[in-house]
């Protein structure tokens, strides 16, 4: 944005220092900070590291609703927030939070969004217009009636946008609003994010870890415990990759193979974000040649032995509702790591339920390491197979970590001995011996994560399937679990893991699957199942942009099916003649 | 079974202004009490049914209230039907005094019988009575409503959005319940009942906590869309009442004092001998 230059500052913090009440370290460590009217910011940062607190102090939610200690000054569209209410705040910032489930509240999406403007006293006929004006702009018109609670995720988002839109505010503070969402709903939010911004000038504050959200940004904050180390236009942060890290925040993957390039001797001078930017640039380092593709390997597997899980014409209904699964015919092999893909909705996590017994086929079979889950006792099927959920709130039924992961072994009636040792193994594996004793609700979420896997670990499964276990996680934590589900497969266990994010399938997963409408669209290597751009992008699954750029670079002799950042650098300085 | 769940129509009940429902709550609760003649109670509890039917609420639901208030009933019953004094006896017997609970009885009257059916048929219109109006409106007029007769709007708002978060929490169960059952947690399936009370306890836990975390996540959302922010509010949705409702209204008062006068000066609706 060019004409941002002669804005004036819609936000203004200065000095700004918070202690949350009863906290003897500050949760904000003197944080200077201005944005310019129209400009969208994204804040990133690992969890912890304040973001959040610093966008509630923008509608004084903090310190007024929430109290704590707070120093300096947050002026807000000329107002100073400690001299004026949440009211008189909430006219000029919305805010979008992550969990549609505890922000959308009302019986229908028009009092949803009707709610904001009938607290502001507003007279009956402006709440009307308000309403209709909200949900026009959002894109929701013809919503009016709809219950918020049945519509899809992205959906959901839209309305609590509308909501905070119908405040007619100046600026709009989303706190991970995509994080829920999978990769339909996150492109329909960051496009009307543009579009609002456009038509109507509204500034945005995001906190965001998606690649999607740096290239909508007109700047980018990174923030570390409490403070701001790092600030400027995306490709700048993003060259300064020393901060960025430091940040835990997750490198754009172009991004991440210039410094790669730089590292190894290869200086373009800038770092660039785009695939097109990379694409000009790297061009002209090569030749115009034709490539052949890498070869595709297939999956470690010992074909000479049974298969570990094998589904018969798996069909599966819900009682009272549609067919989830349709003609589902697997067979998964010991020591195998595949990535199981799809949009939310495609039946994904209730395929996962059918190895561990929790769902039984309407029709058809699914056999588990010998076992037909129609007549296998959930005992023996929770042995084999490991289940790590989505959520690992609602995994946890204990008051100590160490009593957590005894929970699955002492259902198992093993020895106290025994389940003792387990513990102990369990804890080691994941990383967590010197938290035996804190309750698991006061873990990290990145630790949270790591317990689950540890108490699933200790009934010593064959078997492990992960439900999405890197959502809503930084870099690091991502690092950790992935880094750890990494060695249980060089154990020779066999994974299964559902995930939204790409990169970590391409990088991790030697087969995928892809489900599409509860049935299996692709299922192969998984360099073969990406080099069918055209089937996942009609299955709304986003292609990594390194493998875009393999494919705009195919004429100069990239392979058009590189799957990683680590490949492509390789490939690059071959042919650079590096 | 949820008691908050909406069945739209345009029955004439469901047009009728909530203020005045409740109005007719008030009085089928004054009704049943003064009444204790079979007969009459027995007119008041079939004008209710009529009025499930008649607004097609689906049968299922008054089939699982019917479900629920069986046990409650026949105890009823049988506790009136042994233990309400009365003169005129059906059966006469004697129980020996050192029999726990049922020592010193002695007979079976016709008053404890009719009593015992009275009591029962005041348990289901008084049951029966509270979803025909939940069923019949929307929790934006019901709340609105009761803000209107007084009730103040962060407690009406408090109490609607804690009912919304109950098919939330249930989900929750059921996916804790999952999470149990894939580490070889059985005891909620085959358990004894004493392992099935245990078995609740890991279940509470998350629970618990899961709610506290949504309930502070909600105010937080609700308190930046200026929750709170004023003495009052305005509505989007506007209740009126219409010459109906007041019809209505009067209708239900006068039948209600007629009868009540009726009662005391003529014994109306009283069961004698």
């Amino acid at each position: 944005m060019e004409g941002l230059g002669l804005a004036k500052d819609v936000i203004v913090v200065d000095k700004l220092t918070y202690y949350y009440p009863h906290s003897e370290e500050p949760a904000l460590k003197g944080i200077n900070l201005k944005v310019k009217q129209g400009e969208i910011v994204t804040i990133m940062g690992h969890t912890g590291c304040g973001k959040s607190t610093l966008c509630l102090t923008f509608n004084g939610v903090i310190p007024h609703a929430i109290g704590g200690d707070l120093e300096g000054k947050v002026v807000i569209d000329g107002l100073d927030v400690m001299e004026h209410d949440i009211p008189e705040l909430a006219r000029r910032v919305g805010m979008v939070f992550q969990d549609p489930e505890t922000q959308l509240f009302s019986v229908t999406v028009k009092s949803e969004v009707a709610f904001g403007p009938e607290n502001l006293m507003l007279p009956r006929e402006e709440i009307i217009e308000r309403v209709y004006w909200a949900l026009e702009a959002t894109r929701l018109k013809g919503y009016e009636e709809r219950a918020p609670t049945k519509l899809s995720g992205g959906e959901k988002q839209q309305v609590a946008l509308a909501a905070a839109m119908a405040m007619r505010p100046k600026i709009l503070v989303l706190d991970e609003p995509t994080s829920e969402l999978d990769p339909v709903g996150t492109r329909k939010i960051f496009s009307l994010i543009k579009e609002l911004n456009k038509r109507y000038g509204i500034t945005f504050v995001i906190i965001e870890h998606k690649e999607e959200a740096v290239r909508l940004s007109d700047r980018i904050i990174l923030m570390k415990d409490g403070k701001v180390i790092g600030e400027g236009r995306p490709p700048r942060v993003f060259s300064e990759i020393d901060s960025v890290k430091e940040s835990r925040v997750r490198v754009p993957q172009i991004s991440q193979l210039f410094y790669k390039l730089k590292e190894r001797g290869l200086d373009i001078g800038r770092l660039p974000l785009s695939t097109e930017e990379a694409y000009h640039i790297l061009k002209d380092l090569l030749n115009k040649e034709k490539a052949e593709d890498l070869p595709v390997e297939a999956s470690k597997r010992d074909i000479e032995s049974q298969p570990v899980i094998k589904t018969k014409d798996l069909f599966f209904q819900y009682k009272n509702g549609p067919v989830a699964l349709k003609r589902i015919n697997l067979e998964v092999y010991q020591g195998e790591f595949t990535a199981i893909i799809g949009q939310n909705g495609a039946g994904k996590t209730t395929l996962a339920k059918h190895f561990n017994g929790l769902l039984k086929p309407t029709k058809g079979d699914v056999i588990i390491d010998g076992m037909n889950t129609k007549d296998a006792l959930i005992t023996d099927l929770a042995k084999t197979v490991g289940f790590v959920f989505q959520n690992p709130d609602h995994q946890f039924f204990s008051f100590t970590v160490e009593e957590e992961v005894a929970f699955g072994p002492r259902n198992l009636g093993l020895s106290e001995e025994e389940v003792k040792s387990r513990v102990d193994e369990a804890l080691r594996m994941v990383g967590l011996e010197q938290m035996r004793n804190r309750h698991p609700f006061t873990l990290s979420r990145g630790q949270r994560q790591r317990l689950a896997v540890a108490s699933v670990l200790a009934m010593h499964p064959k078997i492990i399937v992960l439900d999405e276990p890197t959502t809503g996680q930084d870099e690091v934590a991502i690092n950790q679990i992935m880094t750890l589900v990494n060695k249980l497969r060089e154990e020779g266990r066999t994974i299964l893991m559902i995930t939204h994010d790409m990169s970590i399938v391409t990088k991790y997963a030697e087969r995928t699957i892809v489900l599409c409408q509860g049935e299996v669209l692709l299922d192969g290597p998984t360099r073969e199942v990406f080099s069918h751009p055209e089937i996942l992008e009609k299955s709304h699954i986003d292609i990594p942009p390194i493998m875009k750029l393999a494919r705009m670079l195919s004429e100069y002799g990239i392979p058009s099916n590189v799957l990683t950042v680590e490949e492509m650098c390789d490939m690059i300085m071959r042919k650079a003649g590096g | 079974m949820s008691l908050v769940h909406y069945y739209p129509g345009d029955s004439f009940f469901h047009k009728l202004d909530p203020r005045v429902k409740m109005l007719w709550l008030a009085c089928m609760f004054v009704l049943s009490f003064i009444f204790n003649h079979p007969l009459h109670l027995g007119v008041l509890f079939i004008s209710v049914l009529f009025l499930w039917i008649y607004m097609k609420i689906p049968f299922s639901e008054l089939k699982l209230f019917f479900k629920a208030l069986t046990i409650v009933a026949i105890v009823t019953f049988f506790f009136q039907l042994l233990f309400y004094p009365g003169e005129h006896a059906i059966v006469s017997f004697s129980i020996p005094r050192w029999i726990p609970y049922f020592g010193g009885v002695t007979a079976i009257t016709i008053e404890g019988l009719v009593n015992g059916i009275a009591m029962v048929l005041r348990l289901f219109i008084i049951v029966l009575t509270m979803p025909v109006i939940t069923m019949s409106t929307s929790l934006e007029h019901l709340i609105i409503s009761l803000i209107r007769m007084g009730m103040p709007y962060e407690i009406a708002f408090a109490a609607t959005t804690a009912l919304n978060l109950v098919p939330v929490l249930q989900s929750d169960a059921l996916k804790i319940i999952d999470a149990q059952k894939a580490r070889a947690f059985t005891a909620l399936e085959r358990g004894s009942f004493k392992d099935k009370i245990k078995a609740y306890v890991p279940l509470i836990v998350p629970l618990m906590v899961g709610s506290l975390k949504k309930g502070q996540q909600l105010e937080v959302a609700m308190e930046s869309r200026a929750f709170g922010a004023y003495e009052s509010r305005t509505y989007l949705t506007e209740i009126r009442m219409r010459s109906i409702d007041y019809v209505f209204a009067a209708f239900f008062v006068i039948i209600t004092i007629l009868c009540l006068a009726l009662r005391i000066l003529k014994g109306f609706g009283a069961f004698r001998l």
